[in-house]
């Protein structure tokens, strides 16, 4: 019996379980560490919610502006592909999303019954700032 | 080659392996929650500043049905504060989040709010509440507001 070569196939066949879990596992932990390269998840939600607060407290009419500076540092640090991915409000969900790293984002929705309108990230002011207008909420179809 | 008790000998490895990943990987996990905390605890904060906006209303309009025209009256999305706040308006009441009486509670949206009064460590998955009273015309109005959103990471 010819025995050369046959312990090649059987290891492979005997270990690939172990070789796809570990595949498996530092996939999920190198995208669990990418996640909070530069603190973004934390600065994600620091930002979605502050960003909610100054909504909230508008009424149709303000304008407002905010000091962005340390978001679009961290965004651009992690890669993100362009500043108008950072922030995102959207008006039919009432929602506000952060975006400071590839892949994911961090949203939170405000109470406010008005619109965002022109929404503008000025850069170099000095530092980058995020303005924003308030107007009356534009009534869907539908709605009474 | 001899395959008997080679299975059973796989199938302990492959959980050695899941035991070896839990371990390495809860600890990364748990370190990070350590260093960077649990996040920005905003449930206070919002349920004040609705406290605020609805106390103002109040103040600003007369004679308001509260159930039919309190959103709109406000200026607040209905849909996204049934989904994230609870609210309790009453008029002329002693404690207006045992409040039972029909003719003392002039909103209600949401329910439970004896959570509001859990003491702060136990709150985590309570609403963060507000409570505040004024009084308009005579009349002394209490309104508690509790907020339970939290932030939601999504992919995109």
């Amino acid at each position: 019996m010819n025995r050369r070569g046959e312990g090649g196939e059987d290891f492979f066949l005997d270990n690939v379980v172990f070789l796809i879990l570990l595949v498996i596992f530092f996939v999920g932990m190198l995208y669990f560490i990418f996640q909070q390269q530069e603190g973004a998840g934390v600065w994600e939600d620091y930002y979605v919610k502050e960003i909610v607060k100054v909504i909230d407290f508008s009424d149709a009419g303000d304008k407002a502006c905010m000091d962005v500076h340390k978001a679009t540092e961290i965004a651009k640090k992690n890669n993100v592909a362009s500043f108008s991915e950072i922030f995102r409000i959207d008006n039919t969900t009432n929602e506000v999303c952060v975006k400071l790293s590839r892949g994911r984002k961090t949203c939170f929705n405000y109470f406010n019954d008005i619109d965002i309108v022109n929404i503008d990230l000025k850069l170099g002011i000095p530092g980058n700032v995020l303005c924003f207008d308030t107007v009356n909420i534009n009534r869907r179809e539908g709605d009474g | 080659m001899d395959r008997k008790g080679a299975l059973g000998w796989q199938i302990f490895g492959i959980f050695e392996l899941l035991l070896f990943m839990i371990i390495v990987g809860g600890g990364i996990a748990f370190g990070t929650y350590l260093f960077y905390g649990k996040g920005y605890d905003f449930r206070n904060a919002e349920a004040d500043l609705l406290n605020y906006k609805i106390r103002n209303c109040i103040m600003e309009n007369e004679n308001m049905d509260f159930y039919n025209e309190f959103f709109e009256r406000c200026g607040l999305d209905r849909e996204i504060v049934n989904k994230t706040n609870i609210i309790k308006i009453c008029s002329n009441s002693g404690d207006c989040i045992e409040e039972r009486k029909n003719e003392r509670i002039l909103f209600q949206s949401g329910s439970n709010f004896v959570a509001c009064e859990l003491p702060y460590k136990k709150k985590s998955s309570a609403p963060g509440c507000v409570s505040k009273s004024f009084s308009k015309n005579g009349e002394r109005f209490e309104v508690v507001v509790g907020s339970r959103q939290s932030s939601r990471r999504e992919f995109g």
